[in-house]
Formats: C-alpha cells, structure tokens, sequence
C-alpha cells in the first residue's frame, strides 16, 4: 500500500534541460496538458452545431459559459467584459484540473503550490497592472484606510502592503491546502478498508460519502478562485 | 469560416437566448409567464422596467455592480479562507522582512518587525473575511460602502 502522500510525488516523463535548467515534461505536466485539451475539446465539439435549441453537450457547455459570465458581471460589472476570456480560461483550467485529480491513479495539479502560486501570481500582476494604468499613482492611496488619521500611517500603510501582497499566497495556499487534505484523507482512510476485515465496510462508507464530498469541493475551489480573481479585478477596476 | 454559427451570444443580460431564437417567440414565452392580460398595465410595467434598467445601469456606472457583500460564507468554508489568510500574511511579512534584512544587513530586527506586522495584517485580513469587508482594500473604504449598501 502507497503512503498517502506518495500521489503527490512529481516524476519526470522526458528529460528535457534548457540551458541548465530542469524543463522535463512530468506528469503533472501532462495532466495540464489533458486539463487543457478537456477543456478545448468540450467547448468547441459541443458548440460546433450551435442550435437553436441546446442539447445536453452544448447545454452543458452553455451553463458554464453562463455561470461565468455572471458571475463576471456581478462582481466586476461591465467593465469587465473585456476579462472574460481570461477569467473563463481560469475558471475551467482550475476546475478540470481539480476533477481530473478525482480519477483513480492520476495527478492533482492543483495539489502543488507551485502550479497555484504561478496562477495567482499571474492574476496579481495582471491586476496591479490593470489598476495602474486605470488609475495611474493614484491606485497607491488605496494603501491608506479612507478616515484614518495621517499619524497611524506608519503603520497601516505596511499592513495594507502586506495585505495586498498576501493575496497570491492566499488565493494558492487555498486552493492548494483543499486539495491536498481532502486527497491525503482518501487515501489513509481507504487504507483501512482493507487493513480491518469485514469491519473495512464502515470506512468504505465514510470513504464513499467523502468521494462525493470531495468533487463538491472540486467544484468549488475552481469557484473561488474564480470568484476572487473577480474581487480583485473589481478592486483594480473601481477603487472609489 | 462558420463564425457565424459559433460565435456565441452576448453574456450580458439575465436570460440566455441563443441568437438566432426569433425575438417574437421569447416575447411570446415572457407574456405566458405573467397574469397581466391587460395591455395598458402591461405597457407602464415595461416602462417602469425600462426606467428601472436606466437607474441600474447609472447606479453602475458610478458605483460598480451591485453586490451581496456582507454575506458571510458557512462554517468550513469560511473557517478554511480565514485560516489561510492568517497564514499568507504571516508569511509575505516574513517573507518581506527576511528580504530587506538581506538587503540591509540588519539582521534579525527587521524580521521580527514584519513577522508582527504581517501578524497585523493577518487579523486585519481575517477580520474583512469575517466580516465580509473584503470586497474593497482599505478597511475604511470597504466599511463605509458597506453602510451605503445597508443604508439603503
């Protein structure tokens, strides 16, 4: 039996070294690779008819395009429109990476804080440039709470920055810590099922229910990741 | 190319309508879901919907969308952000004062410094979580549009 962390383990596929640097496509290289190819396929073969009335592959397709997209307008508004590719791309890059990890015997992506972390530190730059440029030096005043006296500025100002710095972390350790517990707790408790005998059927039960509960928040971490990036967005957007 | 056939609808606007769906048919659809049948009521409904979109759409323009902040999330969920909000601020201030040691030679104090205030920023953080004011940076900012937001 596999340690419960042994999953996570990132094996080389091809050796590959671009000017002394590790590049080799690893596995979980290529599960973004099959997230990326998923993704592409499914909304482009189930809207190649684009009828008129949807059937099941392009309904499918067009509830997560509408999910999205309003998900977009509520938090960002009109302005954000123009994000909508970007944001969309996120959203189900993060999702199928985090279901495919549901599949017996393959690998979570998202269960690496370097892959999270290089996703939120494009969100972040992304944003902070989007803010300057809409709001030029100006976005800095957003560093000093609106009301407070100018002498706390010594304080609170470093606190904002670290605030405002702490968004990547946050957003990756998140994604990365949900992922992460929930996979480790599938395997150590499907572990006991066959190390107790017949009495394996209560944690098979347990290990059932969790299974479920676990692609709920596959799910859902895709959604607040996704959801965040918009509080950011709007943030940078409209910083009254 | 098949543009036509796959570019796909606006997002915009609350019910989907596949482009080429006729416009007669949605209007035939919305008229069997009201009771209205009088024409004259129906005529100051759509205006006043009309004039309701234009309040809407101002409203937007000068203050963002309208959102349901102030809703804290349940139990694990919340508990999770919150916890990983302490941690990442905890430790960008590490991370920040360990660098500007570096930088500086002024090894360990402004580690210690940044430790505390990364502390701070993390019950700050936690605190906006919590409270739902992490729709805005700036504690007083996202404070006071959230007074607007109940005051109304």
């Amino acid at each position: 039996m596999a340690g419960p962390l042994e999953q996570f383990e990132i094996k080389p596929l091809a050796e590959l070294s671009l000017g002394g640097i590790d590049i080799s496509f690893t596995n979980s290289a290529l599960w973004m690779v099959f997230a990326a190819v998923l993704v592409t396929c499914f909304m482009t073969l189930s809207m190649r008819r684009g009828a008129l009335v949807p059937g099941r592959w392009q309904g499918a397709a067009e509830v997560m395009y509408e999910f999205v997209a309003n998900m977009l307008k509520d938090n960002v508004g009109s302005a954000g429109r123009k994000y909508f590719p970007f944001i969309f791309t996120l959203f189900m890059f993060v999702m199928f990476g985090n279901l495919l990890g549901m599949i017996p015997h393959s690998f979570t992506f998202t269960s690496h804080i370097a892959v999270n972390f290089a996703l939120a530190l494009v969100i972040f730059i992304g944003v902070t440039v989007i803010g300057f440029m809409r709001h030029g030096t100006h976005y800095l005043r957003m560093f000093f709470p609106e009301g407070a006296p100018i002498a706390t500025a010594i304080i609170l100002v470093p606190i904002e920055i670290i605030s405002y710095f702490s968004r990547p972390f946050s957003l990756a350790i998140r994604l990365f810590a949900n992922m992460t517990v929930g996979h480790i707790m599938l395997k150590v408790i499907g572990g006991f099922v066959g190390l107790i005998g017949i009495l394996g059927v209560l944690p098979f039960a347990l290990l059932t229910g969790i299974t479920v509960l676990e692609f709920g928040i596959a799910a859902l971490q895709a959604y607040v990741f996704t959801i965040l990036t918009c509080i950011y967005l709007h943030d940078a957007i409209h910083m009254h | 190319m098949r543009g036509g056939v796959l570019q796909l609808d606006s997002p915009w606007g609350a019910k989907y309508v596949a482009r080429a769906f006729p416009c007669d048919v949605c209007k035939v659809a919305k008229a069997g879901f009201t009771t209205m049948s009088d024409d004259k009521d129906r005529a100051s409904l759509e205006e006043l919907e009309s004039k309701l979109a234009a309040v809407a759409g101002k409203r937007e323009e000068k203050h963002g969308p309208n959102r349901a902040t102030g809703k804290p999330s349940q139990g694990m969920a919340l508990g999770m952000r919150i916890s990983a909000e302490m941690i990442a601020a905890v430790l960008v201030g590490l991370l920040i004062g360990w660098a500007l040691d570096r930088v500086l030679d002024t090894t360990p104090w402004l580690l210690v410094l940044f430790v505390f205030l990364g502390a701070g920023a993390g019950g700050l953080n936690a605190y906006r979580v919590a409270k739902g004011y992490d729709s805005a940076v700036g504690l007083g900012r996202a404070m006071r549009e959230h007074k607007q937001g109940d005051g109304k």
